[in-house]
């Protein structure tokens, strides 16, 4: 406390800048009580977000890919009426597999009205954008709106047309899918009887990757398509086809349709030539892009007896939003074979056993299964430091987990298990679990070695041998 | 100057070896005695030797101790005989010769042991 005034008048100043002291500490004093306030307030906000941020949490069993909201923007109402049985069957999976769809009509290119993230949450987990001509979406830029949705591990279908915007071709060149400049695919020899041009497309995926996408009914009948063609760079890891252009497809632009000085064009001719194209991002986010809205209209799904459209647009639409080939992967562990126990550091040529549990997403059942690996190959998992010392492939047991018995090599050092999965047309797996490995002991090597009996045999003679001939020596003249 | 080389040393009564053979049995039995063992431990070194070309090295450390005790011992006992020798110029007496010996070999065997693994 500041110290009582003088008694005499003798010094104003000092009275005076005892005064201001006291007003200081008052004001000191009122804006630490602020501040407390302020403090107090904080917390009770940061609280109540994180008590209101248990809502989601007990959505612990949606995973990346799974469709739970989707949002599907149409061009126009008249979209909506000429792609009807798409829309249709778009609700129809979701009413069946659980989920929402939101259908919105993109009006003058604008879309400002539609938000996909609202204080830093998504309000959507998966786009369908049925608007070719639209630029902005959700006050960014189409390309921008879409490749952040993609990043945060959403799944988008797009689909383009002849008179599609610069953001609808910036979005999928953002993919990995780059759309042609000319307007439309001819191909001579597989047009569709009724509509010069319609072309009719067969080069579906096929291979190993193919039953995770496609089924056999959609492969059935060639799909009917008319629209831009694209293509994916083969040496694209996360891209792939399909539907691809047959052997005789190409692009008619004003410049002709070849052009030997012009490699430009050669990509967007014959098989390289994509319709369909398919895209898995590294965190599992599913994209489908197409350049035909003809194909998903209802005039071509009416064709049934001579073409399989709308059951491939249906396996394609299942694959992007999630209902089928998703996995999950968790518990990568490890422990010795024997004993069964989990150790921080292991021992060089120790029996090591590693196990790890991958689930498919089953939507007919709404929950997460065993994940079965004869459809999309085995497993490996690989012991690595540096480079991969072992790989060998899990096997199942008869709870659905995957095991593998590995024996740690006879080098020491810090190793790690690795399961790296890419499996064309499932999710990608990759977990990591580090192990270090020692070396022997100093009592724990071999002890009485059979290859070396006769050098034991040697040292023992000898020393006896300097036992005898001592005494000999000694005790000779 | 080959053939003849060969004439002093192999041929006749004057030549290298038979004197020599001659004259071993006159040096002492001390000498003679270490002379068996000098053999014995050569001996023993080459078939180990011959069987480490044969089998390969794998416990090395054992390979390397048995054909040390085989040298080591040669070479201690050759060095005792050398001391012991009359007709050598430097002389230690016999005693201090001996215990020179006896507590080399003690070192020598301990490692040797150890090393073996």
């Amino acid at each position: 406390p500041p110290a009582p005034l003088p008694s005499f008048p003798l010094f104003p100043l000092i009275k005076r800048r005892r005064q201001r002291q006291a007003s200081m500490a008052r004001e000191r004093r009122r804006l630490l009580a602020l501040l407390a306030v302020a403090v107090v307030a904080a917390a009770a906000l940061c609280g109540s977000v994180v008590a209101g941020g248990d809502v989601v949490g007990d959505l612990s069993a949606i995973s990346v890919g799974q469709a739970r909201n989707t949002l599907v923007l149409v061009e126009s109402e008249g979209v909506l009426e000429s792609h009807s049985k798409f829309l249709e069957m778009v609700r129809g999976n979701a009413a069946k597999y659980g989920g929402e769809v939101d259908v919105r009509v993109a009006w003058d290119g604008g879309a400002k009205e539609i938000v996909l993230s609202k204080w830093g949450r998504w309000v959507y987990d998966s786009l369908v954008l049925l608007a070719p001509e639209a630029e902005r979406l959700g006050g960014q830029s189409l390309s921008a709106a879409v490749a952040d949705f993609v990043e945060a591990g959403h799944s988008a279908v797009l689909v383009g047309s002849e008179s599609m915007s610069d953001e609808t071709r910036k979005a999928a060149a953002n993919c990995g899918v780059q759309f042609s400049d000319a307007s439309r695919v001819a191909d001579p020899f597989h047009t569709a009887a009724f509509d010069s041009e319609v072309i009719e497309a067969s080069n579906f995926l096929s291979g190993a990757g193919a039953k995770g996408v496609l089924s056999a009914r959609a492969t059935a009948r060639p799909v009917l398509w008319r629209g831009v063609g694209a293509h994916v760079a083969p040496s694209n890891p996360l891209a792939f086809s399909a539907l691809r252009g047959s052997a005789t497809a190409f692009c008619p632009t004003a410049k002709g349709a070849l052009s030997k000085k012009k490699s430009n064009l050669v990509k967007f001719t014959g098989t390289d030539l994509s319709l369909v194209s398919l895209v898995q991002a590294r965190n599992n986010a599913r994209v489908a892009v197409t350049g035909s809205m003809a194909m998903l209209s209802d005039e071509l799904f009416a064709k049934e007896d001579i073409s399989s459209n709308k059951f491939f647009a249906e396996d394609v639409t299942s694959w992007v939003l999630g209902y089928k080939s998703l996995l999950r992967s968790h518990g990568l562990a490890h422990r010795l074979t024997e004993s069964g126990e989990t150790q921080d550091v292991y021992r060089i040529k120790d029996g090591l056993s590693v196990s790890m549990r991958v689930e498919e997403w089953s939507a007919a059942q709404q929950r997460w299964l065993p994940h079965k690996p004869a459809a999309s190959g085995p497993i490996q998992v690989e012991l690595t430091m540096l480079d991969p010392h072992l790989r060998t492939n899990f096997k199942t047991d008869k709870e659905g987990t995957f095991v593998a018995d590995v024996t740690a090599p006879d080098v020491y050092g810090v190793f790690k298990f690795v399961v790296d999965y890419k499996s064309r047309g499932y999710s990608f797996i990759h977990l990591e679990e580090q192990v270090p490995i020692r070396p022997f002991r100093h009592d724990e090597y071999e002890r009485f070695i059979t290859a070396a009996y006769p050098y034991y045999a040697s040292i023992l003679s000898t020393m006896a041998a300097f036992f005898i001939f001592g005494f000999a020596i000694l005790y000779t003249k | 100057f080959f053939l003849f080389f060969c004439q002093a040393v192999f041929m006749g009564e004057q030549g290298t070896i038979s004197v020599f053979f001659s004259e071993y049995n006159n040096i002492p039995k001390k000498l003679r005695i270490i002379d068996l063992f000098l053999l014995w431990s050569f001996f023993t070194g080459v078939i180990q030797f011959v069987y480490v070309c044969l089998v390969g090295t794998f416990p090395f450390n054992s390979f390397l101790s048995g054909f040390i005790s085989c040298v080591g011992t040669f070479v201690l006992f050759a060095s005792l005989r050398l001391q012991l020798n009359p007709g050598n110029s430097f002389r230690v007496s016999e005693e201090r010769a001996f215990a020179d010996f006896i507590f080399c070999n003690f070192v020598f065997h301990l490692a040797v042991f150890n090393f073996m693994g």
